[in-house]
């Protein structure tokens, strides 16, 4: 946009800017202030000071415990929306474009019922005695009970369900845009199909696969809906605790805490995954 | 179709695709059983549809569920497109900043941004309903749109604008006429991305409703909770039906305008 | 603590006892003919004492759960008070502790809540509750005597118990108290489910170790945490709503749950048995209060006298199923209602029944043991 002005150029960052300056970073510094007060159980009333008695409560292995169980899921729920939805990103992109956008809406259309009741259908699905046991058992796949249900197995199937389009759609979008020129190229030199795929194809599509697993394994830390439905309230996890303390036992300061915590978890990783990437051979 | 090529990822494919509805299905076969407490089928019936159609709060749910989505998509909208020219010729350093702020965004467990907006709008006493659930949305709905649309725009080749602002357009005119048209399939994309993650929403909604009329997700909730009948199934159904007609009806009319937006510029075909 | 229960019979509001009760509550005389009319069922509803004659309009906000209102209470309001009406926002979380911060947080948003005597104890303690003129709700006095001294802020709507529901059919050995199902755990491992409540499970955990539902004795509370998590393994999930309906469906075979839910799921499958336990059950106590500063305090004061009409409260008890506080209603509600064991019990069973209290500074210890059940 070389004949637009710096000041034009800078006036579109100016919405965004805004926006979040208000609505989203005053907000958090309000949250962060509140991690430092206390209140009273009894009369509600907050004390704003800048105590440390909160950050010490999450200390009990009561919390921590949940951040680690919390940690492993979603872990575990990324890695099978990953093996899941390559394939099927994959499979779309080699399309042609009419089939894709077919294939592109049969994958989001599901999400246009509500989430709500979606999950208690899959509460059907996945019951001791449901269809799922059915299907696996005729296949000779699975013997005996299946024991998904108010489990954490069961909270990470709704997890990959309910996440999997956050897979898919970035995953495809990288991979839709490589050339197949560069493909050709490959089998003309002498590479078979695999060697293609893993020299070529898959390298082109990482960053689609990071852009899928970061914004698929990190906000399912803080999942709290699905944990409650599909894992029958036994499951405690960290989205649960947090919503837990400012809505049953209204205990802002100390949610505050946790998630002020939370967020400086997750900033770590992502410090990490930077230097990882910047190590990593390009 | 390239099945034969590609029948290892199509096989993946066909299974997660029938993953996807299986959910649905049962909701289907649910919301036509006559037995109120979905023990066993007990008999086709469209008793809940009647039931789902005449709720009062139901349809108002709808309206503001309806009335949230397309009103944070539109805002979200608009703050990813600017963002993401912004993002095209900004210092690396800027750029970092930019990202930093979206991908944060992105990762925060919703809960986090609804109490801390809940916790704001109280402190300043701005009224909770619908202006503050869309002020909610946005927040986080303009974050998966930015994404999207910065890797749509990092598609655009700049060599046909520059030619464009040579040939004497200003920049307005470039705007609509070549950069719109090129981003065009991510806004699309971004767009129905958004609509949907609005449109489910249960947290924020929660949080920022108030005594206001309450979206979908929430009124659900507040029914599942009361008592369960095959009637949220139908409403699950109905709803479904009404967003595929609506986007159906959408989706026909842009590819349409786009086409003949394109023939009346002469411009050439742009990669879709 | 439980109190005596004293039976009272339906009584017809006599021009005496109410003269009588406004002499108690020390209001001016002119006011008690007001009263009079008001009881005598005129819809004229003029203010006590010198205040203007016009009725109060506006819209109160009320905070309650989705459905738990009569089907056309509200209709019917809207018609007899013109201008008056009132607009319900919903409690989706069903914990008690969740409203008086909520309603603290933003004051001005609500105007009246459902809220069992914790969540009103909590409230007074936290200065949001709004004290109503008594002399603008005659209708008070339908209320049984032991409902309304338990809640004195508000008006009491409705109660219910945490008992035991289970499947005849598929559970042989019949259970009587909560130390059977701890001690059928094992047997029916999986099959068994309690609701995610923390008064509940914890209450009931106390009974069953023969301690109060109130407690706030470490020890004690320590023990009831102990038997919680012995169970806890056998347990297929905490749930808080369509308990009955898995037993009915038999996903399930023992439930802890509520009367009212068992009572309407004795509908679909006559071999779901109700227990009051052997060692005591919980109760809860609920009703209607007005937040503090309300605008609308005369309109919810209108509101809840209407509420209490016989009538309307039996469409409030038809619609919800829900064990009722009031018995001059009696005649208009559904025999599967009155005369349901599992919702109407007699005295001597009633005194058995522990109401959850407000626990003060305790509330914090029993949130650090649901806290600790929940997660392990």
């Amino acid at each position: 946009m070389r004949y637009a002005g710096r000041a034009l150029r800078s006036v579109l960052a100016l919405p965004t800017l805004a926006w979040m300056v208000l609505f989203f970073l005053v907000p958090l510094g309000l949250i962060v202030v509140y991690s430092f007060a206390t209140i009273s159980l009894v009369t509600y009333d907050i004390s704003y000071g800048w105590t440390v008695s909160n950050y010490r409560q999450i200390h009990d292995p009561l919390y921590f415990d949940t951040l680690t169980r919390s940690i492993f899921l979603s872990l575990t729920a990324t890695i099978g929306c990953l093996l899941l939805g390559f394939p099927l990103a994959y499979f779309i992109s080699r399309q042609p474009a009419r089939w894709q956008r077919l294939l592109l809406v049969l994958v989001i259309v599901p999400f246009w019922s509500s989430f709500i009741v979606r999950t208690y259908a899959m509460v059907n699905l996945i019951d001791n005695g449901g269809p799922l046991e059915d299907v696996l058992h005729t296949l000779h796949v699975w013997s005996g009970p299946l024991n998904i249900l108010y489990r954490p197995k069961g909270i990470a199937l709704g997890i990959v369900y309910s996440y999997l389009p956050l897979m898919v759609l970035p995953i495809y979008v990288s991979l839709e845009r490589i050339d197949y020129a560069l493909i050709d190229a490959a089998g003309d030199l002498g590479a078979n199909s695999r060697r293609t795929f893993r020299r070529v194809t898959l390298p082109l599509a990482m960053p689609g696969v990071a852009v899928g697993c970061i914004i698929v394994g990190i906000p399912a830390l803080g999942e709290y809906v699905i944990p409650e439905i599909l894992g029958g309230g036994k499951t405690l996890m960290l989205g649960n605790v947090i919503t837990d303390q400012f809505l049953s036992v209204g205990d802002y300061p100390f949610g505050s805490a946790i998630a002020v915590a939370l967020m400086a978890v997750m900033a770590a990783a992502l410090v990490l995954a930077r230097v990882v990437q910047r190590r990593a051979p390009v | 179709m390239r099945l034969r090529r590609h029948w290892f990822s199509g096989l993946i494919a066909l299974a997660v695709i029938v993953f996807l509805w299986a959910p649905l299905v049962i909701v289907a076969i649910n919301s036509v059983n006559s037995d109120t407490l979905l023990v066993s089928w007990k008999g086709f019936t469209t008793h809940w549809y009647s039931q789902a159609a005449h709720n009062g709060t139901v349809q108002s749910g709808v309206k503001q569920t309806m009335t949230i989505a397309l009103g944070s998509t539109a805002i979200s909208l608009v703050l990813a497109v600017t963002g993401a020219l912004w993002w095209r010729r900004a210092s690396p350093r800027a750029r970092r900043t930019f990202d930093g702020l979206t991908y944060l965004r992105i990762m925060l467990p919703e809960v986090v941004f609804a109490v801390a907006l809940f916790l704001l709008f109280s402190k300043i006493q701005f009224p909770l309903g619908t202006t503050a659930v869309v002020i909610g949305h946005v927040v986080w709905n303009s974050a998966y749109a930015t994404l999207i649309i910065q890797a749509r725009v990092a598609t655009l080749d700049p060599a046909l604008e520059d030619a464009a602002s040579d040939l004497g357009a200003n920049p307005w005119r470039v705007f609509r006429r070549v950069t719109l048209p090129g981003l065009l399939p991510g806004i699309v994309a971004a767009g129905l991305l958004a609509f949907t993650f609005s449109f489910d929403d249960v947290v924020t909604s929660y949080f920022l409703t108030g005594a206001g009329t309450a979206p979908l997700p929430v009124v659900l909730l507040s029914m599942i909770r009361f008592r369960i009948t095959p009637e949220i199934n139908a409403i699950g159904m109905l709803v479904m039906l009404f967003t595929v007609s609506m986007f159906a009806i959408g989706f026909i009319a842009v590819t349409q305008m786009g086409r003949g937006a394109r023939k009346a510029l002469a411009l050439p075909e742009v990669r879709q | 603590m439980t109190d005596q229960y004293r039976p009272s019979p339906a009584r017809t509001l006599r021009r005496r006892d109410l003269l009588t009760r406004a002499a108690q509550m020390g209001v001016a005389l002119p006011a008690m003919s007001a009263l009079v009319a008001a009881c005598g069922g005129s819809s004229g509803s003029s203010s006590s004492g010198g205040g203007s004659s016009a009725p109060p309009t506006g819209t109160a906000v009320l905070l309650n759960y989705d459905g738990w209102m009569g089907k056309d209470t509200i209709a019917e309001f809207k018609a007899k008070y013109p201008g008056a009406d009132i607009k319900q926002a919903s409690l989706s979380s069903i914990s008690s502790g969740s409203i008086v911060p909520a309603i603290k947080a933003n004051l001005s948003t609500y105007d009246a809540a459902l809220g069992d005597v914790a969540a009103v104890g909590q409230g007074m303690a936290a200065g949001i509750i709004e004290p109503l003129d008594w002399s603008k709700i005659p209708n008070i006095a339908n209320v049984d005597d032991k409902f309304r001294k338990g809640y004195p802020q508000g008006i009491p709507t409705d109660y219910g118990k945490t008992g035991i529901g289970y499947r005849a059919d598929l559970v042989p050995e019949g259970i009587t108290s909560w130390a059977d199902v701890w001690n059928l755990a094992e047997k029916y491992s999986n099959k068994i489910v309690f609701t995610d409540l923390d008064r509940d499970c914890i209450g009931s955990a106390l009974k069953y170790k023969g301690f109060s539902a109130n407690t706030t004795d470490d020890g004690e509370l320590q023990q009831a945490l102990q038997a919680l998590l012995d169970i806890k393994p056998h347990l297929q999930a905490l749930k808080s709503y369509n308990i009955g309906a898995g037993l009915a469906k038999g996903s399930y075979v023992i439930a802890m749950d509520w009367d009212y839910d068992i009572a309407l799921a004795q509908a679909e499958n006559s071999n779901i048995k109700w227990v009051l336990p052997s060692e005591g059950a919980t109760a809860y106590l609920e009703g209607f209060f007005a937040v503090k500063d309300t605008p609308q305090l005369g309109v919810l004061e209108e509101f809840f006298n209407f509420f209490l009409e016989p009538r309307q409260y039996a469409d409030f008890v038809n619609t919800t199923g829900t064990a009722f506080v009031s018995n001059t209603a009696t005649p208009y509600i559904k025999k599967s209602i009155s005369g349901n064991p599992a919702l109407i019990v007699d005295p001597a069973t009633l005194a058995n029944v522990e109401f959850e209290n407000y626990l003060g500074e305790a509330t914090a210890t029993y949130n650090k043991i649901w806290d600790q059940f929940k997660s392990a």
